[in-house]
């Protein structure tokens, strides 16, 4: 009996494990990606391919256009002047210019050796991460907060319009974001002024949130009336309650709403493209720009893709015991 | 004592003089986009140039790309357009968002064009009285592109061919050489993309094949029609490529590859030793490896003599959007421009990526191109040294010739994704070459008003 039980367990052990493999594999492949050089990602790699050495005979224009190795970088951290012509190789480049042609070889190969990393890091990427962080937390934040708001005012429709409301947000849900993408985009960049700011985005990701307005509104329903009828006996206002009562119980909805919204707020590409300049972009929307009209760094793209899921998995593995908090919600002990 | 007012409003008056140059050098940030985002650093290189000659003015260079470009539309519908823009196609759909280059009268360089520039768009679209875009360039060429090193190893000499009876004898051997050496997988390698196969190739092989341009405008503009497969300039081109796949030159199902990630990836690995196409394919191969031997060669010349040569229109032009002309740094936008189509800059952009130049700049001592696919293939032609000195053929394509007859919004016959599945069923025996030009007459129809 004993036996069989355990031969059980086993079994249920080595499915989940096999169902944890295979959802980690993509992950392991991107890993991989992310040191494959762009024009070895034809060929499939269950390791990192022996990297490229620096070839002195390559053009500089070549390795600009294939490599994204930024010559107005380079000219300034060799305190180049002038015009450098990219037909030049790198020989010919380090002669002309007095260069060291080991300096610039040496200065070369990381770029070389693991390009995407180093392209996405010279080109911006920590700027992007920050950009990525402001937005992304400003709107869970500020947008749980508004939810938990709204909710308080809706649980239990307590007025007829209250249900008006509510389907009023949940209207959000059905109508496609490109539809109302030019009105938004003139309203907040003409009428508020908000061109090239992290708050434009912030605010069409806050504005008539239909899930914290689910999530929250069905959750503080739930909560038993007696909880604020105790505070009102005990002499409290509405905000007693709602800062000393209802916010520490909102833990378990907000962690619901975070971690379905979080993923989509960093992801956001259209609205990083739309609103940002260059500089400013979030990281989706910079790692879109990595491409070219007639080829693609492939190694930078999964480098920055990469990059970019690293701070969010950070941020889950310290919320983790919310989220499965969350996940458990509802469960009734048995 | 009289002199003192004079000297007063005298010092004044030298005051407000000294004051308009500083004036004059308000700082200006004009934004600039590119659409060879892979060339950013090269146009980076040039810009830095202008700013060093003003320094009052910024030049924030971004590129947009398939993937951001439709933001980007989003961003100018909505009046967030930038001043300039290098490389666009203006066709009659688009060409309002465009300043019309025409109508000012400070736009220079339009004189040193080696074409018709101002009248370029008109020739194109019928459109009278408009320019939306000042092209410098000629084009990209379009060829076979072989690793000479891995020929010679095959014993066999591409250069040598003179015919199209050469070029299929030539093929049959390489097919042969392949065959026998397991390292090499095709003969002609090649993938999908809706432009290249849409677009480019059956034009190009069409008059390689012996087809006029002339022909395949008529097939364009409705003088012939495309199920009349004696006549169609194409059914030669439908024929061989049918051929070609039959006997296995071209990958198994090439229309399913990816064109980077697997047709050129597989060229840049020696997969393969021949392909065909654009010029970047030669910066791709020689930033991975810079001692690789690349050589190339185009389609033997048609009946006429003539080997196909690109168009020159306003596709690739540069140009100012009209969004921004009410700014006051709009004047430097055009200052800007002017500077970036002038001969000395177009000098340094074609010598930076490789064009062509479609501008006569002899004034600045001609462009000096050191690219392979300039040095090996297409000088070459424009010496006289190819195939008994045929000359190429630059008039305008087909599809050009019938942009004016386009019905607004709709594909083009041969240049959408839905062309792949065209290609499938007929070159895996499906449907067959009638039923193939049937479907083309359809699209044609959909596409196009006649007269």
């Amino acid at each position: 009996m004993e036996r069989k039980k355990r031969l059980k367990n086993l079994s249920i052990a080595a499915i989940l494990a096999f169902y944890c493999a295979i959802s980690l594999v993509p992950f392991y492949f991107l890993v991989i990606r992310s040191f494959t050089p762009t024009l070895k990602s034809g060929e499939f790699y269950f390791w990192i391919p022996e990297r490229p050495e620096v070839q002195m005979n390559a053009r500089l224009g070549n390795l600009a256009s294939v490599n994204n190795i930024d010559i107005t970088k380079l000219k300034k951290d060799f305190g180049l002047k002038g015009y450098i012509d990219p037909r030049l190789t790198l020989q010919q480049l380090a002669e002309r210019q007095g260069i060291d042609a080991g300096e610039l070889e040496e200065y070369l190969r990381p770029f070389i050796q693991y390009n995407g990393i180093f392209v996405v890091l010279s080109n911006g990427f920590l700027k992007s991460l920050w950009g990525t962080i402001v937005v992304a937390g400003s709107s869970v934040a500020i947008g749980g907060f508004l939810g938990i708001m709204t909710g308080t005012a809706l649980a239990g429709f307590r007025r007829p319009w209250h249900l008006f409301v509510y389907n009023s947000y949940l209207l959000n849900m059905i109508v496609p974001p490109m539809m109302v993408i030019l009105p938004q985009y003139f309203i907040v960049t003409q009428f508020l002024g908000l061109q090239d700011s992290y708050f434009a985005i912030v605010l069409l990701h806050i504005k008539g949130g239909a899930l914290s307005t689910m999530v929250f509104t069905t959750y503080i329903a739930a909560i038993p009336k007696s909880l604020r009828e105790s505070v009102a006996m005990d002499g409290g206002k509405h905000y007693h309650y709602f800062w000393y009562i209802l916010l520490p119980l909102m833990g378990t909805p907000f962690a619901i709403f975070a971690s379905i919204m979080m993923p989509l707020f960093w992801n956001d590409l259209l609205l990083g493209l739309l609103f940002l300049s260059p500089e400013k972009y979030t990281l989706p929307a910079f790692v879109a720009t990595l491409g070219g009209a007639y080829g693609r760094n492939f190694e930078a793209v999964f480098s920055g893709v990469l990059m970019s899921l690293i701070p969010i998995l950070v941020v889950y593995f310290i919320f983790q015991k919310l989220f499965i908090r969350s996940a458990m919600a509802g469960a009734v002990k048995g | 004592m009289k002199s003192i007012p004079i000297l007063i409003v005298g010092g004044l008056l030298a005051s407000v003089m000294a004051s308009l140059p500083a004036l004059g050098q308000q700082p200006v940030e004009l934004t600039f986009v590119v659409t060879e985002g892979e060339y950013s650093a090269q146009f980076r290189g040039i810009l830095d140039l202008y700013e060093e000659e003003n320094p009052n003015v910024t030049i924030n260079l971004s590129s947009v790309n398939e993937d951001t470009e439709a933001a980007f539309e989003a961003r100018i519908a909505a009046g967030g357009a930038p001043y300039i823009r290098d490389l666009v196609y203006p066709d009659a759909d688009n060409y309002k968002t465009y300043v019309n280059l025409l109508e000012r009268d400070d736009i220079e360089n339009f004189g040193a064009l080696s074409y018709d520039g101002a009248g370029a768009f008109e020739g194109v679209t019928g459109i009278d009285g408009v320019q939306p875009a000042l092209n410098v360039r000629t084009n990209p060429f379009r060829s076979f592109i072989y690793y000479a090193d891995e020929m010679e190893k095959a014993g066999l000499d591409p250069k040598s061919i003179q015919n199209l009876d050469d070029f299929m004898q030539f093929l049959a051997d390489l097919k042969v050489y392949v065959d026998g050496n397991p390292d090499i997988e095709y003969v002609i390698d090649a993938g999908w993309l809706p432009g290249a196969w849409g677009r480019f190739n059956p034009e190009v092989w069409s008059v390689g094949l012996g087809a006029t341009k002339q022909e395949i405008r008529d097939l364009y503009t409705g003088k012939i029609r495309w199920d009349d497969v004696d006549k169609n300039p194409m059914t030669k081109y439908f024929r061989t490529l049918k051929e070609f796949y039959d006997k296995g030159y071209m990958p198994e199902r090439w229309w399913t590859r990816n064109w980077e990630q697997e047709f050129e990836a597989s060229f840049i690995s020696r997969r393969s030793i021949l392909t065909f196409h654009g010029p970047w394919l030669f910066d791709k191969v020689q930033a991975v490896d810079a001692d690789a031997q690349l050589d190339g060669f185009f389609w033997p010349p048609n009946r006429d003599g003539k080997i196909w040569g690109p168009e020159v229109t306003s596709d690739y032009g540069s140009v100012l959007y009209a969004q921004r002309q009410d700014d006051p740094e709009f004047a430097e936008a055009v200052k800007l421009f002017n500077w970036w189509n002038s001969p000395a800059t177009v000098k340094l952009r074609s010598e930076a990526i490789g064009f062509v130049p479609a501008m006569d700049l002899s004034s600045v001592g001609g462009a000096d191109l050191t690219n392979d696919q300039y040095v090996k293939v297409i000088k070459p032609v424009l010496d006289g040294q190819v195939y008994g000195g045929a000359k190429f053929d630059y008039s305008l394509c087909g599809r050009c010739a019938a942009e004016r007859m386009r019905i607004s919004g709709t594909p083009r016959p041969l240049q959408d994704n839905q062309m792949a599945e065209i290609y499938a069923d007929y070159l895996e025996g499906r449907t067959t070459l009638e039923d193939t030009l049937a479907i083309l007459q359809k699209r044609w129809e959909r596409a196009y008003q006649a007269g």
